[in-house]
């Protein structure tokens, strides 16, 4: 025959094979196997991408937009040409300090000027009322002549909703109390208490004039490709003192969220693609096993290797196609239903899945079936002939290792090309074959003490128990199989069901229902104990108060930053803005030391600094580094001793720069501290503003508020993610039931031919599928709880306690659900006459 | 006189067993020509089964020669010695060896497949044989809706589809009652003259066995004609 010909005959054979084999369940469960690990990528990788592009979105909502330009004088007409023509939606805001001065108050205020289609993203919310009535939210700022204002504004200038309001030189009407704007600025620069126009009145007040200290920006917002189309034309020509800042480079803690996220979405895809694997590493070895006896007869009959090979090819790849479309199906379906309950979580509008997200799910398809299906059915073919006359022809197992390394390698790509993250991937495969190689050592531990009681009480144990035993040595090999399948299941079943709830619970418990929520600046030190002890009779916890000197960075390295052009593009804030220069002795909990050594006394009263690793990292500088200060004309110079990484999400006071204590006594400062104050009891702000009319109130629990909001909904999004890769799961334990059923069946049948009583059969099964699933449990739970740890200190960075309560009910549910099914799979064996089944099972 | 169909000098073959080396064959010395017909008798384990293995070329020996259809088997790779078989040999097993997802018909049609036959002719073919063996109305029933008896109908069925040159049955009465056995040698026997396959049937029955030519014993792995 022609080489075409061949080709043609090898693929009609197995069309018409498979075809006609369709209903034989080796085939039908592969099939399935690959539809769910296919279905389960496809859905986790567009709903990834969807619920990534609504956090991004919701994210956006910090920032009023999905870009913000900030420039140093109003945006250029030509520019903001060029930024509408890329097709994006932009307002001008325009941010500066002012003062309003009653009769006998005067209130520093920061006036926001924005232009109407401001916020393009989230809302305002506004209050027409006293506090506690009806609030509205618009997505619009105030017309022109009328100004929204924050609460502490009305309360220190003694008006009302209503009420006129002299802004520079313009009267304005006050329209509505302000209560949340959804791009307030956490930080310090956003102290005063907010007075937002139209922009059209800018001009009227008369505030901004050459040389006015205003801070402007441009807003952006629109489709994903317009918005990188805009911002890589911005890229080319930002002038110094310019930058573009997407919501997570705008706000810390909100972009640790983010990142978090991400790790849990990419822990999802990651357990759906092992799992998967598990699933058609059961399947397909069945699947291949059940092909031996058909290969021996077509080797007999005269079929070559090479034909064999490209029949079993290319009915793998009709499986394949079949099942990677079904699973695109499956998948799709399923990411649309989980997106629309998302949806209605977020209230917002789910962007549309991107189409492009559908790669993962065939590729992932072809790689479990390259690594996982192809070695198995590759070994088949090679099944001699003779096994036809005598079956007992034993089958190579050297090359098995052969087949595994295949498989596994193929794990790894898959696992990088879903997570695209090197580490991650690193340690949840790590941890996966370290967790496989541990289920396999407990199970032969287990079953050499079986052998030990079974020789050890002999007679003394009952017939069923006996059998059960007896089953559990016989099949030394596929029990030690059984356990390692059933435990992988059940160890992401445990860290899904169980280790899944801990660590989102962490993850929230990260901005604590405590998170202070207030902070006091300006204290002058000798208000310091009178402000302590004012909190102190308010029932306020004694917060921490920490010294504050401002200061401009002018040297780094020697290098003056104001000559170096390049070093002043990368420092960027820190050099534009004065720094907070603080001093402690104890490095506090959400700050951790990553390089050097923290104070000794010997430090006391030097020239030492401990720096943020942001900060590290944007001056490129090192411990043994300096930097150079300038505080009101007095310069110094220090030296780097440590670097930290900083727990923005604590939202307590914190400082890019440490002094050890000291060194800045001589300098004047001032105090800062921050505590948790409920709503209903802001009236204590009140009192202590009047007592201490030079301390300012910076009040971050809208911010909270939106923080806690997000990661409510982020968590959410990510338990229905996984919820469907503990559906996959579940597969992969029907699974690995079924592999052992027929062997289980035929075994019942004749013994049950042999004379065994239908109970000690049912005793045999109990006893056997205990002992499999009590072992498996317990070894689940152990690696799972060990990977629990391992996830959250080392990849989530959170806290992690342990639960042995909650272990002990998944491990004897798990075991007794194990054994319950391995009784169901003997199914009607035990009612029908022996012989019936014997037949069925040939 | 024709050339011979199966030569075997000087075969035998051995297995390891730990340490030792088992012998199960040895000097095995056979000529057949064509048309003949043999039987090989010998008590269970005597090595039946594997010396057909080694006559059809499914294993190699590990010492002597095999000359089948005038191909020296021994200088065959397994693959080759496959390419060798198909359309001219022809297997009936004791367990029927049928795929159990083929109906009947589809059964007997694969060696025709596996020949290169066009689906026509083979589905034609195939019919005609079923109907010789008496299933002609059974021919989309899979294995489990057939007796012991209409397997191995449909076996032998497959068996002679390429028309082979020479055929082997491994017990084929083996897994069958008397009048069924008797019945399905009937077949063989009759399907055999009509065609005038050479035949190697390996046995432990003496009935089937006088139906033969030729008969020759083993014991002690050895042949003795």
């Amino acid at each position: 025959m022609s080489e075409r010909g061949n080709e043609a005959s090898a693929l009609g054979l197995a069309w018409r094979h498979g075809r006609r084999s369709a209903g034989r369940g080796e085939w039908l469960i592969l099939l399935v196997a690959l539809a769910v690990a296919v279905a389960a990528v496809t859905a986790v990788s567009l709903l990834t991408d969807r619920v990534r592009s609504a956090m991004v979105r919701q994210g956006a909502t910090t920032l009023a937009a999905d870009l913000r330009l900030s420039t140093r004088a109003p945006l250029e007409a030509d520019r903001a040409r060029a930024l509408a023509a890329t097709g994006v939606e932009t307002a001008g805001v325009t941010v500066f300090p002012s003062t309003l001065s009653d009769d006998d108050a005067v209130t520093l205020v920061s006036v926001k000027a924005v232009e109407r289609a401001y916020p393009l993203r989230g809302t305002l919310t506004l209050r027409r009322g006293p506090p506690g009535t009806a609030t509205e939210t618009v997505a619009h700022g105030p017309p022109p002549g009328r100004v929204w204002v924050a609460q502490r504004v009305l309360d220190e200038q003694n008006r009302g909703v209503g009420d006129r309001l002299q802004l520079g030189d313009a009267e304005l009407t006050i329209d509505a109390v302000l209560v949340t704007e959804p791009d307030r600025d956490p930080g310090f620069a956003g102290l005063a208490p907010r007075v937002m126009i139209a922009a059209a009145d800018i001009e009227a007040t008369g505030l901004l004039g050459f040389g006015s200290r205003a801070e402007y920006a441009t807003l952006i917002a629109g489709d994903a490709p317009a918005v990188a189309a805009a911002r890589a034309a911005l890229d080319d020509d930002l002038a110094a003192g310019e930058r573009l800042q997407t919501p997570a480079e705008s706000n810390r803690a909100l972009s640790r969220a983010l990142s978090r996220a991400d790790v849990f979405l990419d822990l999802a895809a990651l357990v759906a693609v092992v799992l998967a694997g598990v699933a058609i590493a059961l399947t397909a070895r069945r699947h291949a096993e059940s092909r031996l006896d058909e290969i021996a007869l077509l080797k007999t009959l005269g079929a070559r290797r090479g034909l064999i090979a490209r029949v079993l090819a290319w009915q793998l790849v009709l499986i394949g196609v079949l099942g990677i479309a079904g699973g695109l199906i499956l998948g799709a379906a399923a990411q649309a239903g989980i997106g629309r309950v998302i949806a209605g979580a977020f209230e917002i509008a789910l962007p549309g899945p991107a189409w492009s997200g559908l790669w993962p799910g065939p590729i992932a398809g072809a790689l479990l079936l390259a690594g996982f299906a192809w070695p198995a059915l590759a070994r088949a073919r090679r099944t001699p002939p003779a096994r036809v006359l005598a079956r007992a022809l034993a089958d190579d197992d050297r090359r098995a290792w052969r087949m595994h390394a295949g498989a596994i390698a193929s794990v790894a790509v898959l696992a990088a090309l879903a997570t695209r993250d090197a580490m991650l991937t690193a340690w949840v495969l790590g941890g996966a074959l370290a967790g496989a190689a541990a289920l396999a050592l407990g199970a032969l531990g287990l079953l050499w003490c079986v052998e030990r009681a079974r020789t050890g009480l002999g007679g003394r144990l009952g017939p069923g128990i006996r059998l059960g035993l007896a089953a559990l040595s016989r099949r030394r090999a596929a029990s030690v199989l059984q356990i390692v399948a059933f435990g992988v299941g059940l160890i992401i079943l445990f860290l899904l069901v169980i280790v899944r709830g801990d660590l989102l619970a962490g993850w929230r418990a990260d901005i604590a229902a405590d998170a202070p929520n207030r902070f006091l600046i300006n204290i002058t030190p000798d208000q310091q104990p009178r402000v302590a002890d004012f909190l102190a009779e308010h029932g306020i916890e004694a917060p921490a108060f920490f010294p504050l000197v401002r200061a401009r960075l002018t040297t780094v390295d020697g290098r003056a930053i104001e000559s170096d052009p390049a070093l002043a593009e990368s420092a960027g804030e820190l050099a534009r803005r004065e720094l907070n220069l603080s001093w402690t002795d104890t490095l506090k909990a959400d700050n951790r030391l990553l390089e050097g050594r923290w104070w000794q006394p010997a430090d006391r009263g030097e020239p030492h600094v401990s720096i943020d690793e942001s900060v590290a990292e944007r001056l490129g500088v090192g411990i043994g580094d300096t930097l150079g200060f300038d505080l009101a004309g007095r310069t110094f110079t220090t030296e780097i001793r440590s670097i930290r990484s900083i727990d923005w999400s604590s939202l307590e006071a914190n400082f890019y720069v440490l002094f050890p204590p000291g060194f800045l006594d001589d300098y004047p400062s001032t105090y800062i501290t921050s505590f948790h104050l409920p709503d209903d009891r802001r009236a204590v702000l009140g009192d202590l503003v009047r007592e201490f009319n030079n301390v300012s109130v910076i009040d971050i629990a809208a911010i909270l508020d939106q923080l806690t909001t997000l990661i409510d909904r982020v968590s959410l999004a990510v338990e229905l993610v996984f919820g469907f890769t503990l559906a996959a799961g579940l597969v992969v334990l029907l699974a690995a039931m079924q592999a052992s059923r027929s062997a289980r069946r035929r075994e019942a049948a004749l013994l049950r031919a042999l004379g065994t009583r239908a109970r000690w059969l049912r005793q045999a099964v109990v006893v056997e599928c205990l002992l499999l699933g009590a072992c498996a449990a317990v070894l689940a739970a152990v690696v799972a709880q060990i990977a629990a740890v391992v996830l959250a200190t080392q990849v989530l960075d959170l806290g992690y306690t342990w639960r042995p309560g909650v272990w002990l009910v998944a491990v004897t549910s798990a075991t007794i659900a194990i054994a319950l099914a391995g009784l169901a799979s003997l199914g009607d064996v035990l009612r029908q006459p022996a012989w019936t089944s014997l037949r069925a099972e040939d | 006189m024709a050339s011979p169909a199966l030569v075997a000098r000087g075969v035998a073959k051995t297995v390891a067993s730990g340490e030792r080396t088992l012998t199960i064959l040895d000097d095995i010395e056979l000529t057949l020509t064509g048309g003949d017909t043999l039987s090989i008798v010998g008590t269970s384990g005597s090595g039946k089964s594997t010396l057909l293995a080694l006559l059809a070329g499914l294993d190699a020996p590990s010492r002597g020669r095999i000359e089948l259809l005038g191909r020296d088997l021994t200088e065959l790779d397994e693959d080759a010695r496959a390419a060798w078989r198909a359309a001219r040999v022809g297997f009936v097993f004791q367990s029927f060896q049928l795929l159990a997802g083929l109906s009947a018909l589809d059964n007997v049609i694969l060696p025709l497949e596996l020949a290169g036959t066009d689906l026509t002719t083979a589905r034609a073919t195939a019919r005609d044989l079923l109907d010789q063996v008496g299933l002609g109305d059974r021919l989309t029933h899979t294995p489990r809706q057939l007796s012991g008896g209409e397997q191995q109908r449909v076996a032998i069925a497959r068996a002679f589809a390429c028309r082979p040159r020479i055929l082997f049955a491994d017990e084929p009465t083996g897994n069958l009652d008397g009048a069924t056995g008797a019945h399905v040698a009937d077949l063989l026997f009759a399907l055999n003259a009509e065609q005038a396959t050479t035949l190697v049937l390996v046995t432990h029955d003496d009935t089937l066995a006088g139906r033969c030519s030729r008969s020759a014993r083993l014991a002690d792995g050895r042949l003795h004609v």
